[in-house]
């Protein structure tokens, strides 16, 4: 009898699960996202690997969502900041297989990049400098800024802040590869960067950590008379590809420790949000007994979210009302507060993300300790200030919106709640630091509506651990793809085999493309290099990049054929200089030998003749600290003084074709004249 | 002459003998200790042979931070002290008779009685200061001390002051009347140097035993006083005076900003108008006791509250806050009290309100027998050593929410009704007792939550009815004795939660009984001698234990995370169904989440407490009364200690 039941029930239970596991397969394969294996081969193939490898209902559709066959593309690319290794990791989607490591505040020699090749960004003497006057070589890579037309990515540009030092870094996406990197003269250190314009007017970066402006000293005592913030609005040139300094302004604000920003879009054109969260004007000091920065700059129960009119900021400083400090225009604190181009909205304390809407009507701020996020409505943004509806000033003068007229609403989403996402079906994310997790949440009265009641928490999804950003698809734009949604979590703790006791990141793939709560987390990517603080992800088709560059003789940093390039090789002695026009076509170079004499200045202008897909060769000079990568079409150019004679072999860093081992020369440097430190001649 | 003197000799040493006598009548060595609970003081009094006063709790008072009791001090002293004294005088008496120089050995025990007293007092107060039992509640935070043998000293909230009693004056005199008389027995002309020092002498025990208090003024503020406002009554306070307000309502803000005492009498009100913060102290050793306060301003930025006190050893207690955005906000008000308050928020929604209780920076803080309701968070920021007792939180957001705090205890307080009970981050050696968790059913939901947390030791709490009972992110604790019941999830683990133990723990009737959230095993967490409810094993040897492990194994669980429509099966026939053909096709069995080796058969249920809201005010009292000592817990650092 019992065994009787026993078998009824298993029976029944069977049944009940094939029928669920193929009806979400069906809907896999419904959704068409680069799955289409046929039903009939997991009955039977892949039950038997599922058993073998003990993979749960769960894995089976993690990886069959995620998995991408050889030979086909992903659907979306994203762009990871690399933290302080100073890179950009571009990662496919939904593979979550790195694709590219952009070398950005940081040489790479895979790249050529910052390591002898002149056509880099760290010869100009705008990206920054040691106080021995060498390059600064690392950065700390925190929010890459996808160029936007009318608030979507065009899959142009790619803007990145750097943290430690200041910088803004562009990356033209035709070749992926750094273009500038451009120093703020006027503050050390950003966090506030790069976000852009809806048109890609400006690439803003807000600073950080309070100090003087112009870089000079004062002492702490004098925090709040001397120390200052500043959000910088670069202007953008997209023809060139440059930032400009000549054509920027920035805004002096006060030392409130200001954090991410935002640019306004549709409704909220003209606006930029910047968060902050040390309005306390804590000034630390542990050591001397008082309360620590965390403690200082939390204690209040509100900070300011700084609301900018960049348009009229712009009428501001083209009526001159500005001071110029070391070649950037600055508008003074009180012109701001007077023109109107200041504003301050009361937001939870200790914020991180501030985050515009599809629709641009709303903006949401999470403050990190409070379990709410808090949305705000720009028209009643406009309606307060046209009514001056102020709750009043703050030290300086600056006004500040009434928090009760401002926000429209807020939503109970959990512990921690940090940063915000969109997607198309009416439904907000935000990442909950505290509880390890992501919230998913309806928006009322924008773009998109959800199913559910504006305003509400729906689900959530656990992840591993300490989620800092997300990315959805498009996530920040006027037009969000839904689909995927991929979690930044600081720690992976157990994720992962542990290779040490320094822990990759954990990169996790959620799957958003259903409503109501069911969010899936499917695939785990560890970063071994660099802590991506922040992504945006773009469909992979609004990409086009070249396969190789457009014509020979491409000089990928001015983007232009260069003059120096050749199509055959050539040496032209010009005074002291030795010009070397070298081509390299697989698998030599020409020419090969390289006769110079001590002393001489050498400089190589190599061109990779191919025009053929992947056909990239290397360059390298032992002992001169020399690796070129010459993609095909490229004109790269060395130039160093042969201050050792010798024999040095170069040859080609890239495996490019049977006889790539092959494909060597040699640089020769005479000792100078008669009675030098090596007497033999080079040989009969 | 000679036998004039030697008159003289005799007067005085039948002085001496009298007044040695009469030594054993009074207190030898007096101690007074002072707190805000205890504002009568508690008192000790040290004879010659015996030690009277509140020595019980003193002693419970010391236990607390390891000090022996006081009947092992100077056991043997006190034995011979009695037989002493009578052999001394009879020595006194016997030398009356003998007039040789050998009769100054007589007297010898005599003059140096006092001082042997006091350097044996001194040395058992430093024996005992100095070896505190390292198992004691607080040996981490109270470092070993010399108690002071005479003079004033702080210990925690304590306010200890020392001096000789008459006793000890009188065997001084004793002492002194035996060297004059031998003075004049054997000193010749230098009697008048003698009796300079004797004077000196006496002078010196006055300065030490009679000087008279400090004067304290006592301002009255009342409609039919010289004071209208309290304002004004503080404006003319200077450093320790008592303010007393009778009943009416008084116009905030009130601006106190020296150590006064505040004291409402039939519940005076002080309206904060709406604007602002109603009540700032910016003074320490300020007491406000028994107002109402009401109407703060609503500007979160401004952070508007009832009252905002930064200073140290600020005592605020059985006041009402109604209607305020913050209720009690301690900024860098280290040592101070929250005691017996009632705070309401304002009508707003939740996110919207302010704390009612908010410690930012202040450490060894005592929070105790406080109710809040309808407010924001009970928020408690990089503070160390806070105590928490017997609070009620309830309709909240965060229950209690502790932010970078050190050995915090959180005793015997009842969370109920928040969005979440209490939320405990960064910090380590926390401990929650005894404390009621009751249907905290935010979004969250979590009964207690612990993110990153080290060192947290949790015993004999309930957690009923939560959404979450237990919530771990990467913290690791000692979970003892607690019972987890009807909670939708026992306890949920995210798998970083390594290290946790949890013995003789009750999980009763949870939806689940314990989820790991994410696929994962909690591999690192012990699980031994708990009681499952849904444990199907026996206890054939009766020996309480159940003699085949409880396995977590629920199949369930894994398929409802991913098919969110099975949820409605929930706890159905259906679930155990599936749960069972989990069994029969290996190939979706996950692996066990836990396995309790020695689970109990029978739940272990703990201890509770009358419910605070029965209870009359007077039992309030009176259990604040009885738990005082616990404020002693609240310490972690010792300056200048000195407290017998």
């Amino acid at each position: 009898m019992e065994q009787l039941k026993k078998s009824w029930l298993a029976v029944l239970v069977l049944i009940a699960i094939v029928f669920t596991v193929g009806l979400q397969l069906g809907r896999v394969r419904k959704s068409g996202r680069g799955v289409s294996v046929p039903t009939a081969g997991i009955a039977g193939d892949a039950m038997e690997v599922m058993k073998a490898r003990g993979l749960s209902p769960d894995d089976v559709y993690g990886a069959l969502s995620s998995y991408v066959p050889t030979g086909r593309y992903d659907d979306y690319l994203m762009f990871a900041s690399g933290g302080h290794s100073g890179q950009v990791f571009v990662i496919g989607l939904p593979s979550m297989r790195l694709l590219r490591v952009i070398a950005t505040f940081t040489p790479d020699p895979w790249q050529g990049y910052g390591v002898g090749v002149k056509e880099n960004p760290f010869e100009d003497p705008m990206s920054g400098r040691t106080p021995d006057g060498r390059p600064v070589t690392w950065g700390d890579s925190h929010h890459p800024a996808l160029s936007e037309t009318n608030g979507d990515y065009d899959g142009q540009f790619l803007f990145i802040g750097d943290k430690a030092n200041g910088r803004i870094a562009v990356i033209d996406l035709r070749d992926f590869e750094t273009k500038q990197i451009i120093e703020n003269p006027v503050i050390t250190g950003n966090h506030g960067a790069a976000f852009v314009t809806p048109n890609t007017e400006y690439v803003i970066e807000g600073s950080q950590y309070a100090g003087p402006l112009g870089k000079e000293f004062a002492p702490i005592s004098e925090y709040k008379e001397k120390y200052r913030g500043l959000i910088t609005f670069w202007k953008f040139d997209r023809t060139k590809g440059r930032l400009v300094i000549e054509e920027s302004f920035a805004l002096e604000v006060p030392p409130y420790w200001q954090d991410l920003a935002d640019a306004g879009k549709l409704e909220s054109d003209g606006w930029a949000f910047v968060n902050s969260f040390n309005t306390e004007m804590a000034t630390g000091g542990i050591e001397k007994g008082n309360p620590p920065f965390e403690a200082g700059a939390s204690q209040a129960d509100m900070d300011f979210l700084h609301l900018i009119n960049w348009k009229k900021a712009e009428e501001v400083v083209k009526a001159g009302k500005f001071r110029t400090i070391n070649g950037m225009r600055v508008i003074p604190l009180e012109t701001s507060v007077a023109e109107g181009v200041l504003y301050f909205i009361p937001e939870p304390k200790s914020p991180h993300g501030v985050d515009v809407t599809p629709s641009g009507k709303h903006f949401v701020v999470a403050g990190k300790l409070d379990p709410h996020v808090t949305i705000y409505s720009i028209a009643k943004v406009k309606e307060a200030i046209a009514n001056k509806d102020f709750e009043g000033k703050d030290p300086f003068g600056v006004p500040i919106l009434k928090f009760d007229s401002v926000k429209i609403a807020q939503v109970e989403l959990g512990l921690g709640p940090l940063h915000t996402q969109f997607d198309n079906k009416g439904y907000a994310y935000t990442s909950l630091f505290l509880e390890s997790a992501v919230a998913r949440w309806t928006l009322g009265d924008d773009k998109y509506q959800a199913p559910e009641k504006p305003w509400t928490l729906v689900g959530k999804v656990p992840v591993h651990y300490n989620v800092g950003h997300i990315a959805a698809a498009e996530g920040d734009t006027v037009e969000p793809d839904g689909a995927y949604l991929v979690s930044l979590n600081k720690w992976s703790v157990d994720r992962y085999k542990n290779v040490g006791p320094l822990l990759p990141q954990n990169l996790q793939l959620v799957d958003i493309s259903k409503t109501g709560d069911q969010l899936k987390s499917l695939y785990d990517m560890p970063i071994g290099n660099g802590e991506p603080h922040y992504a945006q992800i773009i469909k992979a088709d609004k990409i086009k990049a070249w396969e190789v560059y457009p014509e020979v003789g491409w000089d990928a940093l001015s983007q232009t054929k260069t003059p120096e390039a050749r199509i055959k090789g050539e040496v032209v002695h010009q005074g002291d200089a030795v010009h070397v026009y070298m081509t390299a076509i697989r698998s030599h170079f020409e020419p090969e030998h390289v006769e110079i004499e001590e002393g001489d200045r050498v400089i190589f202008h190599i061109t990779n003749l191919e025009r053929t897909l992947d056909a990239t060769h290397g360059f390298s000079i032992p002992g001169y600290n020399v690796a070129a990568s010459i993609e095909p079409g490229e004109t790269v150019t060395v130039d160093f003084v042969a201050k050792r004679p010798g024999v040095y072999p170069f040859y080609c860093l890239e495996f490019c074709s049977a006889l790539h081992l092959e494909m060597a020369g040699y640089l020769l440097v005479k000792p100078k004249g008669e009675g030098t430190i090596m007497p033999q001649k080079t040989a009969a | 002459m000679r036998s004039t003197r030697e008159r003289y000799v005799q007067i005085l040493l039948v002085f001496a003998v009298i007044t040695l006598f009469l030594s054993l009548l009074l207190p030898y060595w007096k101690l007074k200790v002072t707190a805000p609970q205890y504002p009568k003081g508690l008192y000790v009094s040290i004879y010659i042979d015996r030690v009277e006063g509140d020595i019980k709790e003193i002693d419970t008072l010391n236990h607390y931070i390891g000090m022996r009791s006081l009947d092992q001090a100077a056991k043997l002293e006190r034995k011979i002290a009695l037989p002493g004294l009578i052999v001394s005088a009879l020595l006194i008496l016997a030398s009356l008779f003998l007039r040789n120089k050998w009769s100054i050995l007589f007297l010898v025990p005599t003059i140096v009685i006092p001082t042997f007293f006091a350097i044996d007092l001194y040395w058992w107060l430093r024996d005992f200061g100095l070896n505190l039992d390292p198992k004691a509640p607080l040996s981490t935070s109270v470092k070993p001390f010399v108690p002071p043998l005479l003079g004033g000293g702080r210990i925690a909230q304590f306010e200890a002051s020392a001096v000789f009693g008459f006793g000890f004056f009188l065997s001084f005199i004793a002492s002194f009347l035996a060297l004059i008389a031998l003075a004049f027995r054997f000193g010749g002309k230098r009697l008048p140097w003698v009796v300079k020092c004797a004077v000196l002498f006496f002078g010196f025990c006055f300065m030490n035993g009679l000087i008279p208090q400090a004067y304290a003024a006592t301002f009255v503020v009342g409609k039919d006083f010289s004071y209208q406002t309290i304002q004004e009554a503080v404006a003319h306070a200077s450093h320790g005076d008592v303010i007393q307000v009778r009943p009416g309502i008084y116009q905030g803000p009130l601006l106190v900003d020296r150590s006064i005492q505040l004291i409402g009498e039939g519940n005076p009100v002080i309206n904060g108008a709406g604007k602002g913060t109603v009540v700032r102290i910016q003074a320490s050793d300020v007491l406000v006791r028994g107002f109402v306060i009401q109407n703060s301003g609503d500007i979160l930025t401004q952070e508007d509250a009832g009252i905002l006190a930064t200073g140290s050893r600020v005592v605020i207690e059985d006041n009402r806050f109604e209607n305020v955005l913050f209720g009690i906000y301690l900024s860098q008000a280290p040592e101070s009290y929250i005691r017996n308050n009632f705070l309401s928020s304002k009508e707003l929604p939740v996110a919207r309100r302010g704390d009612l209780i908010k410690v930012w920076y202040s450490d060894h803080v005592t929070i105790e027998g406080n109710q809040t309701q309808h407010g924001r968070d009970v928020v408690l920021w990089f503070s160390k050593g806070l105590a928490v007792k017997r609070n009620r939180f309830k309709n909240g957001r965060y229950g209690i929410h502790f932010m970078y705090c050190h050995d915090a205890v959180a005793e015997e307080n009842r969370l109920s009704g928040n969005s979440v009970g209490a939320y405990l981050m960064y910090g380590t050696n926390l401990v929650l007792r005894n404390n009621q968790v009751l249907a905290n059913r935010g979004t969250s939901g979590y009964g207690i939550g612990f993110k990153d947390m080290m060192g947290a030791s949790i015993e004999h709490n309930v957690v009923v009815n939560n959404r979450v009972g237990l919530f771990f992110d990467t913290s690791s604790g000692a979970f003892r004795g607690n019972l987890i019941a009807h909670n939708d999830i026992g306890v949920e683990l995210l798998p970083s939660a390594s290290g946790n133990e949890f013995h003789g723990n009750s999980f009763v009737d949870n939806g689940e009984q314990v989820v790991i959230n994410g696929l994962g095993l909690s591999q690192k967490n012990q699980w031994e001698g708990n009681f499952w409810s849904d444990y199907t094993g026996y206890d054939a040897n009766r020996d309480g234990k159940g003699d085949v492990p409880y396995q977590a194994v629920q199949f369930f669980e894994v398929l409802s995370t991913r098919y969110s429509m099975l949820k409605i099966f929930y706890l159905s026939p259906a679930e155990q169904a599936l749960d069972f053909a989990a069994s029969l096709f290996p190939v979706f069995a996950p692996k066990p989440k836990l396995e309790d080796e020695t689970p109990l058969v029978e739940p272990y249920l703990p201890p509770t407490k009358e419910p605070l809201e029965k209870s009359s005010f007077l039992w309030i009292l009176i259990s604040g009364l009885l738990l005082a000592p616990v404020g002693f817990a609240i310490r972690n650092e010792i300056k200048e200690v000195r407290v017998s």
